[in-house]
């Protein structure tokens, strides 16, 4: 029995997702509130940046002593110059101030030391897709369901965005062209085949659109992540690599629907992959339940992830018993898969995965 | 029956990143043996994200292969073994699935005990973020005051690691660290305040109490650098090793199951490995090295003359953290090592989608060899933290070269499932380059993990499984240190059969090649090194006669010359490489 990883390519499911702040702060919809992806679900301070003023050093005493010359205290905010200790005056003529060197908030003191915090920012948790708020986590965010396609990605960058999806390859193997890339896709969602490049990143910057799903993109980008003008998709892996039919078919079939994707990509520890979320609801239609998740057996569906069949997806047809030599000259166990295209092929378990 | 402790039947697990390896142990006719193993995916991460079914799934493919029941229906670890054979009697766990403990390291600018303090971390898994050091001058201080609470806050550590000072020193300096520390703590709320592990100047822990124990957990233990010429690491070592397993071995998805299931606290991979490797050099007397190049981590564990080093990289498994390797060794030196030549957007994409799938294998032999080419740069990097430590050992006569080393055991995916034995043997010689004559032996069946923790449960069980069952002896390598120009002679030998045929061969400097000698066979070897090479026995041209055993590669003539050099023509370097493969048989 092998348990192989698994990819969602669902044209209709029950799509989930908890929407949580990264700090505390204010909630404000309540359960069973309809939303829209840019309805703000949630609200918190973000803390600046933290500054230290040596007050015990400016006014030339003691750490120990520092606390009799205080005008302010740990939690009281401060306007940028405002006195927030001071020694002299009176009698004493030289008179010493320590002031804040920013407006903010006094978070420590300590060492003859004041600690502050710049001003802090607010920060607005939005839906990010249409759908119910089916849970309320009081402070930390909520739980947002709908029914709809969804589609993994394996890498992302740039954060999140709606759009229209806007079908710029008639092939999965075709790459995304630059001078495809025109006025007409502002504010859409790119669909490619198998490769964008670097030119074609500017031109979608120059059009405004608002993402960009694909098969492969040549890995020295990925160090270009955090320049991305809007969220950006992979869905096979890095180099050309075409985009496995399932999911174009799927991103074809909804093209003109709004989406919402998320390029959030972390690989271990919480693991996140990138996502298209296509609402549905109210189509009338009804998903059917989930049974991805189990140990591999003939039928299933699966895709490649592993050169030299990066991408391809097939059904499995036979899992033999013993294990069988491959190109590299390790022998290993897995299963022969009548791909796409390809005809029969014996693939390592360890390069396939369930998808659907 | 050798057992005084009622455990006769025994599963061990292994939860990496990446796979997850049970093994079943068995008293067969009143001795331990290695009886079935099973392996699947680690089940870390979501969807899945509980560690224990990973376990089941491996557990289950050893059901299959047995047809012994182990789980019941609910899934639950049969215990004890039953009258009908099902079920085992104790189940034991290590695992380094866990993420690292994230570590700031705060001392005094230029300190030895700062590096004594890195020896300490290297030990387990964790990662040191960044470093807080005093500088001096009164203006070069308040300036770095923000910038060392803005390095607090950034990284969130689990852990800041103070050292300072030898014992009886000035504490004043000690002191201005942990007020540095102390005001960064006061920033931070409940959740994020990291724990603060003091190991400077022992007269300073009062005063570094007061000043931080009321704002952060405090763990003081012993010095790390008592005094200028001592250094003792062992305190803060298993402090931070207790603490990697409180505060992240213990948040593993399913964690509180797989604890549940073991009588004994689940291990840190690492330590499992290196209790195997010191129990190899004690039992036998022998100076021993262990690499275990794990999906996320490699680990290195050692014992010459007696004196036991380990060294976990958490941060350079080939698999999880191949983009890291690339980085620190750099494209080039990964490239060295293959026989053909790769365009750096290939190399580029083939190390992002292995980053993106580690558990993938290669299924050409271009993308096998890349990848044991990256195995290569990160033992590479990870054994070169241990050599440092091995300097000025009898062992160790020969400066910037490895000790003479008597066994060299290799695991890991990239080793254990190299296609060809030979290929487990040149990445093992590449890197470790040992002198003078060594025992090569792979960890086929990845066992040393398992046995390490069985051994704290069931000694007996873990001896005499590695006794009868354990490593596949790859045969032995002679590797005379001396330099003479390219074709030369550097040694000449006789060896002869246990079927009564004899051989004699002259090998000359460069050259790197394989005698025959099988498992299960015997010979009898002697060598002549001439007067410019020594093969270990601390002279040169000094020669010897030794009774060896087969071993799958065979008795391995590697006269490349230490340190190994490549050609300065990539064309060259590349023939060179091809023909070090040929020589192994691959």
């Amino acid at each position: 029995m092998y348990y192989p990883s698994v990819t969602q390519a669902t044209p209709l499911t029950v799509i989930k997702r908890e929407r949580l702040l990264p700090v505390r702060g204010e909630v404000l919809v309540g359960m069973g509130a309809r939303v829209e992806p840019i309805d703000v679900v949630a609200r918190t301070s973000l803390g600046g940046e933290l500054h230290v003023a040596d007050a015990g050093k400016v006014l030339a005493v003691k750490s120990g002593d520092l606390d009799k010359y205080l005008l302010k205290a740990v939690g009281d905010t401060v306007k940028e110059g405002e006195a927030i200790a001071a020694r002299g005056g009176g009698l004493i003529p030289l008179r010493r101030v320590c002031r804040s060197p920013v407006a903010g908030r006094i978070v420590a003191m300590g060492s003859g030391r004041v600690v502050l915090e710049s001003r802090a920012e607010t920060f607005e948790l939005h839906a990010h897709f249409k759908g119910t708020v089916v849970s309320v986590m009081p402070s930390l965010g909520v739980v947002i369901e709908t029914v709809g396609a969804l589609v993994q990605g394996i890498w992302g960058a740039g954060g999140e965005a709606q759009g229209v999806l806007k079908m710029l390859a008639e092939d999965p193997k075709e790459k995304l062209a630059t001078e495809a890339i025109d006025v007409g896709c502002h504010g859409s969602i790119l669909v490619g085949g198998s490769l964008v490049d670097e030119e074609a990143l500017e031109r979608a910057q120059q059009m405004r659109v608002r993402g960009i799903v694909v098969g492969g993109m040549g890995a020295e980008l990925r160090e270009r992540a955090p320049d991305f003008p809007c969220p950006v998709i992979v869905t096979e892996g890095m180099g050309q690599v075409p985009m496995a039919s399932a999911i174009f078919e799927l991103l074809r079939s909804n093209a003109g629907r709004e989406a919402s994707i998320s390029g959030m990509t972390r690989l271990r520890w919480g693991a996140v992959r990138p996502e298209i979320i296509i609402p549905l609801q109210g189509r009338g239609a009804t998903p059917s339940p989930q049974q991805l998740g189990g140990a591999l057996e003939v039928g299933a569906q699966v895709r490649v992830i592993r050169q030299p069949h990066l991408g391809s997806v097939g059904q499995v047809v036979s899992l033999p018993f013993q294990p069988r030599t491959v190109d590299s000259g390790a022998r290993l166990l897995g299963a022969e898969v009548e791909l796409e295209g390809k005809g029969r092929v014996f693939i390592p378990y360890a390069n396939l995965e369930l998808i659907g | 029956m050798a057992n005084d402790l009622g455990i006769e039947s025994i599963l061990a697990a292994d939860c990496g990143s990446t796979m997850t390896k049970v093994i079943l142990i068995d008293a067969i006719d009143s001795q331990y043996r290695f009886v079935a193993q099973g392996e699947a995916l680690s089940t870390i991460e979501p969807p899945r994200a509980d560690v224990l079914l990973g376990v089941r799934h491996a557990i289950g493919q050893i059901e299959k292969a047995t047809g012994r029941l182990l789980l019941d229906e609910q899934g639950q670890l049969i215990t004890p073994e039953q009258a009908n054979g099902d079920g085992v009697d104790a189940f034991v766990a290590t695992t380094s699935a866990a993420t690292p403990l994230r570590l700031i390291l705060a001392g005094l600018t230029g300190d030895v005990s700062i590096e004594s303090a890195r020896r300490a971390i290297s030990s387990t898994y964790a990662l040191v973020e960044d470093t807080i050091s005093l500088d001096d001058g009164a203006q070069k201080e308040r300036r770095s005051a923000e910038s060392r609470i803005r390095i607090l806050q950034r990284h969130q550590p689990d852990i800041v690691f103070i050292v300072g000072g030898t014992d009886g020193g000035a504490t004043a300096p000690v002191a201005d660290i942990a007020e540095a520390v102390a005001l960064a703590c006061s920033t931070m709320d409940g959740a994020t305040r990291p724990q603060i592990v003091f190991a400077g100047n022992k007269e300073a822990r009062p005063l570094v109490a007061e000043i931080l124990g009321s704002k952060a957990e405090l763990h003081i233990v012993h010095n790390v650098r008592p005094a200028l010429d001592v250094e003792d690491l062992t305190a803060a070592q298993e402090e931070l090793d207790g603490l990697y397993q409180e505060r992240k071995m213990a948040r593993i998805p399913g964690f509180g199951g797989l604890s549940a299931w073991s009588p004994v606290p689940v291990l840190p991979t690492a330590r499992a490995f290196g209790y195997l490797i010191r129990y190899l050099a004690r039992q036998y007397g022998l100076n021993v090295v262990g690499v275990d190049i794990g999906g996320a981590t490699v680990a290195v564990a050692g014992v010459v003359d007696g004196h036991f080093t380990s060294v976990s990289r958490s941060d350079l498994g080939p698999s999880h953290n191949v983009a890291r390797v690339s980085t620190e060794a750099g494209l080039e030196n990964i490239l060295r090592w293959l026989p053909f030549d790769m365009e750096v957007t290939e190399a580029r994409d083939i190390i992002a989608n292995k980053q993106l799938r580690p558990a993938t294998v290669p299924q050409t032999r271009r993308e096998l060899l890349f990848e044991q080419a990256i195995a290569r740069e990160a033992l590479r990097l990870t054994l070169a933290k241990v050599q440092q430590r091995w300097l000025g050992r009898p062992s160790a006569p020969y400066p910037g070269l490895s000790p003479f080393l008597d066994l060299i055991v290799g695991g890991g995916g990239v080793l254990a499932q190299a296609p060809h034995y030979g290929q487990a043997a040149l990445i093992l010689l590449d890197v470790l380059q040992p002198v003078g004559v060594s025992n090569l032996a792979l960890d086929v069946t990845s066992m040393s993990v398992p046995l390490g923790v069985t051994a704290t449960i069931q000694p007996l069980a873990a001896a005499q499984v590695m006794e009868r069952d354990g490593f596949l002896s790859l045969g032995t390598v002679v590797a005379p240190v001396g330099t003479a120009r390219e074709g030369e002679i550097a040694l000449q030998l006789g060896i002869t059969y246990d079927d009564g045929r004899s051989l004699e061969v002259e090998v000359p400097y460069g050259s790197l090649e394989v005698l025959p000698l099988s498992t299960g066979h015997k010979a009898t070897l002697e060598l002549r090194p001439t007067r410019r090479f020594d093969i270990g026995l601390g002279a040169k041209g000094k020669g010897a006669t030794t009774e060896l055993e087969g071993g799958a590669v065979g008795v391995i003539i590697d006269a490349r010359g230490r340190p190994l050099s490549f050609p300065a023509i990539r064309e060259d370097q590349q023939a060179r490489v091809q023909e070090w493969l040929w020589g192994v048989g691959s």
